[in-house]
């Protein structure tokens, strides 16, 4: 038996109480009847588990984007926390968030280099990551252009993957293929370590898991371009991450031709997704139809949670759960910051 | 005991007459007013509901907003001394007084404020100790512009960025989560510093003008002037204090006239006027009804009508429960659960009755049980918590079923000498001995428990003449003779004593009665001369019948066997106590009492209260839910409450 197949639970059951720990109904409830940014906070702080990383910040008062920057350190300290429960953390299936991480930094900095504002890239990254991130993010937040910005990452993976991506001729980097690319490689990292280091059941539970995580994502991309630009089977093909998870090539090929939004929604009903989602209204938007999926990547992660005793994959579906939990937060105190009511703030975000 | 008969009344005169009819019903203190009115008014043409501005409202928000401070409450006082303080007279004082309490309370507040002020200051302060030098020179540089405060240690780490820009952060504090320090920058560029630090969540902290010197010395002159501004406080605090003797017994006395005059004005909204006549409709206990129809004859031109509360229309009859002294406490579980409806039933004595033997059985030691009266009694005494009267009764209770084990505070053979006293050769029953007779004991009461139940629903549906119910329903007769049926045929046949499973038995008494449950509904329709109709076809009539009488038969047996835990309770209480018996023996001698007493109370409060919290879901699952509704309205007479809570 290999090491993440080794019987592991105590964090399997550590993980549990964790969740157990996540927010109730009544606590977005209570959240999303706050006046100001800074109740929102008081509240977290004297009635939730984010007591310990608020303890020393005067709620009251705190700005916006350092309160979100500190429920991310949360966010990723739980992680932290639970792959050193049982010394995980040298096993290298549990460097998945720190590799998404790593990539989530590496695209904002590709992004903000884009729209040639470094200042704001620095403003915005999670300095908890400063030091566990394989490459200096400084040099990167620094990184005048695309070449610079590949020599600070030159010793790491994402290099062999962006090296090839060539600039436009004024500058810019495809920020669509570049991000396609690392995803693919996130992605397929994932399922190769899940393969190698996983057996059995556990192994199908986070396969499977994954693959949903992918076809979630697709389908979303899918669903905007549809919807947003009227694109095409070919231009949306070019975009998607390439694996199949529950929906099989013809499948996802049929949805893509699809000549409306409305005709994708009709034809995602029938299938194993569209059976397990709220799909009433075709004419749905954008963001009642992300909803709805995550609900349903909700659901199968609760579900794997519940079920699984394998460490791997009771820890990757409950990091993807507390990572809707710290979207719908965020989601509740930009609401809050600009006034939108109750039932706005209800639309987006997802119950766990 | 039952429910409290109520009367419904009318009460009608000359409007001129209404303050003081009112203040009549709220002296009876048995009027129940509630909504009454709106049914004299929905059902009565030309009648209308008073609006009208309080006129007191004004002046007793005055009062009510007087800054009394903490150590002075409103609260109920007679007023009969100050009746004939004319008004203006109050109001004088009560503006005197307003400005006399504001100033002294306002100097307390601004004391605290300041002393807030300083104390902040000196947090500060302690962070900057590690920087000898006059903040009031730093501070006043020409060329060169400071900032304190406090940087986020993640921002802090986000500096190195910023490395060829004009600015220095010097840091000289660390408390985990920020960097306590200060940054400065060139008077032309400290714009643009301030926005980076801005963007890195610095938060400044302005030091104010007085602070001249280095921080270890104004830490010294901050502290001085603390000390300056709590006596100050001190100073007004004894001024406040005075005040309230001097005149806050005259403000309260103003305070609860006023809010008597506000209260009963409140109340004309629930009269009903037709020119210069009102109606106010309502329930007074039928036991009141002389007291109450001498109170109101006491004024010229108004009438009262007493009718029987079954006339009151539309309007729901409130409910009181009659109670004894033994029962009274227990009725505390039954308003829990809801108030029965007026023409239901006070299942309080039942529930007294019960809970009190239950929880004996279940929790029989004869030690613990007068222990647990006896905090009961205190409790009651001190705070009269009903709980605790409560605890008094089950105490006993539990002391009583103790004699009958034999236990006390755990020693199982302290009594013996007693029982061989009164001529038994041991104790009338060895728990661990008797495991059979003890569980079949506990079905046997929960049996009796099932059987009252179902007949007290009979006789509550008959009364309210719901006929199907009481004879078809599985909490009806049916149903007791199929539940009585099977367990004289079980009892009969495991005993060996008599097989009663023939044929006409079991066709009669068994299968007749599961029928008439399965067409409870039209059996039901067909005696009161209703014409039945089957909703989703006789498929959808079949399935759903048949699952229904499915779950009436799963009920009958698990509700039957939920009473086995009574049994499992005397054995767990025997079994736990052994435990704290072995326990005492391991020790030593001398921490042998400490481990029993210890013992003896882990076990009363764990096992007393899953016992108490246990009979109590007896009660609420296996008795209530076969006869009790729960939707009575509480019967609740008018009253003025002096309190500071106005609309």
């Amino acid at each position: 038996m290999n090491n993440l197949n080794a019987e592991l639970n105590a964090t399997v059951a550590k993980v549990r109480a964790v969740y157990g720990k996540r927010l109730t109904d009544s606590d977005y409830t209570e959240l999303e009847s706050r006046k100001t940014v800074g109740e929102a906070a008081e509240y977290l702080k004297k009635n939730t588990y984010y007591s310990e990383v608020l303890a020393n910040v005067d709620a009251s008062s705190v700005h916006r984007g350092f309160l979100e920057s500190l429920l991310h350190r949360a966010y990723y300290d739980r992680y932290e926390k639970l792959c050193r429960f049982q010394n995980l953390n040298d096993k290298p299936f549990y460097n998945f968030l720190l590799i998404r991480s790593e990539i989530r930094e590496l695209l904002k900095a590709l992004l903000f280099l884009n729209n040639d504002e470094k200042d704001v890239y620095i403003e915005s990254m999670h300095a908890h990551l400063l030091r566990k991130a394989r490459f200096d993010m400084i040099e990167l937040a620094k990184a005048p252009g695309y070449e610079a910005l590949l020599q600070v990452i030159r010793h790491t993976p994402y290099y062999n993957v962006l090296k090839g991506i060539e600039p436009f001729k004024d500058g810019h980097v495809p920020y669509t293929k570049c991000e396609v690319s690392l995803r693919t490689y996130y992605h397929r990292w994932l399922f190769d370590t899940a393969e190698k280091e996983l057996s059995g059941n556990a192994r199908a539970a986070l396969s499977e898991q994954i693959k949903i995580q992918v076809d979630v994502i697709n389908l979303i991309n899918a669903y905007r371009m549809k919807k947003f630009f009227s694109a095409g089977a070919d231009e949306i093909r070019s975009k998607m991450l390439p694996f199949y998870g529950k929906l099989s090539k013809e499948k996802q090929n049929l949805l893509f031709e699809t000549r409306t939004p409305e005709e994708f929604i009709h034809m995602l009903a029938g299938t194993v997704y569209g059976r397990r989602m709220e799909l009433t209204d075709e004419n749905m938007s954008s963001e009642q139809f992300e909803k709805e999926l995550i609900k349903m990547r909700c659901t199968a992660a609760k579900r794997s949670l519940t079920f699984s005793d394998n460490a791997a994959v009771s820890i990757y579906s409950y990091m993807y759960l507390s990572e809707v939990e710290f979207s719908n937060i965020i989601s509740i105190i930009e609401s809050i910051r600009y006034n939108k009511s109750v039932s706005y703030m209800e639309n987006l975000i997802v119950k766990l | 005991m039952s429910i409290e008969k109520m009367e419904y009344v009318i009460i009608a005169g000359l409007l001129k007459n209404l303050d003081r009819s009112l203040e009549k019903c709220v002296e009876s203190g048995c009027f129940h007013m509630g909504d009454a009115s709106k049914d004299v008014i929905d059902t009565s043409e030309g009648l209308k509901r008073l609006d009208e501005e309080n006129p007191y409202r004004s002046f007793l928000r005055r009062i009510i907003a007087i800054e009394t401070g903490d150590d002075f409450e409103f609260s109920e006082d007679s007023f009969e001394d100050i009746t004939a303080m004319p008004e203006s007279e109050a109001e004088e004082f009560v503006s005197d007084a307003e400005k006399e309490f504001n100033e002294a309370t306002e100097e307390i507040s601004q004391c605290n404020l300041e002393i807030k002020e300083r104390n902040l200051i000196l947090t500060q302060l302690r962070h900057l100790k590690g920087m000898n030098i006059d903040l009031g020179k730093l501070l006043n540089c020409t060329h060169i512009k400071v900032r304190f405060g406090k940087l986020p240690c993640d921002s802090y780490e986000k500096l190195s960025y910023y490395g060829d820009r004009t600015f220095i952060f010097v840091p000289y504090d660390d408390d985990g989560s920020y960097k306590w320090g200060f940054y400065f920058a060139p008077g032309n560029s400290i714009a643009e510093t301030d926005n980076i630090f801005k963007t890195l969540y610095f938060e400044h902290i302005s030091v104010p003008e007085f602070v001249k010197d280095s921080p270890s010395a104004e830490e010294v002159k901050i502290t001085e002037d603390i000390k300056r501004l709590e006596l100050q406080k001190a100073s007004a605090e004894k001024k406040l204090e005075q005040l309230i003797a001097q005149k806050g017994k005259i403000l309260n006395k103003i305070f609860c006239r006023t809010k008597y005059r506000y209260d009963i004005f409140e109340m004309r909204r629930n009269a009903a006027v037709y020119n210069d006549k009102f109606y106010i409709a309502g329930f007074i206990p039928k036991s009141e009804e002389k007291k109450f129809c001498k109170l109101l004859d006491s004024i010229d031109e108004v009438s009262v009508v007493v009718k029987p509360a079954e006339k009151s229309g539309a309007v729901k009859t409130p409910v009181r429960l009659k109670t004894n002294r033994f029962s009274k406490p227990f009725s505390m579980f039954v308003e829990m659960y809801g108030l029965p409806s007026y023409n239901g039933f006070n299942p309080t004595t039942l529930v007294a009755v019960t809970y009190t033997l239950l929880f004996g059985i279940m929790f029989g030691d004869l030690g613990q049980g007068l222990l647990l009266a006896l905090f009961g009694f205190f409790i009651y005494r001190k705070s009269k918590n009903k709980l605790g009267a409560i605890m008094e009764r089950i105490g006993i209770s539990s002391a009583f079923f103790g004699l009958i084990y034999g236990s006390v505070f755990g020693f199982e053979h302290l009594l013996d000498p007693v029982y061989k006293k009164i001529g038994l050769k041991h104790k009338p029953l060895e728990v661990m001995e008797n495991t059979n007779t003890i569980l079949i004991g506990a079905i046997a009461i929960g049996v009796v428990i099932i059987l009252i139940s179902i007949i007290i629903s009979i006789i509550i549906n008959i009364r309210r003449r719901e006929y199907s119910e009481a004879v078809f329903g599985n909490n009806g007769a049916a149903g007791l003779i199929f539940f009585t049926a099977l367990l004289a045929g079980l009892a009969g046949t495991l005993t060996g004593k008599a097989n009663l499973f023939t044929l006409p038995y079991v066709l009669g008494l068994i299968v007749l009665p599961l029928i008439v449950m399965f067409f409870r509904e039209p059996l039901g329709c067909l005696v009161s001369g209703k014409k039945f109709h089957m909703e989703g076809g006789i498929g959808d009539f079949l399935a759903s019948n048949f699952f229904e009488v499915f779950e009436f038969f799963l009920g009958y047996a698990t509700n039957t066997l939920s009473f086995v835990r009574i049994g499992g309770f005397i054995f767990s209480h025997a079994g736990m106590m052994s435990v704290v018996m072995l326990l005492s023996e391991s020790v030593s001698k001398g921490a042998s009492p400490i481990v029993i007493i210890l013992g003896n109370l882990f076990v009363m409060g764990m096992e007393g209260l899953i016992v108490g919290i246990q009979v109590l879901r007896l009660e609420f699952y296996e008795i209530f839910s076969r006869f009790y509704d729960g939707s009575g309205l509480a019967f609740e007479p008018a009253v003025i409450k002096y309190n500071t809570d106005i609309e």
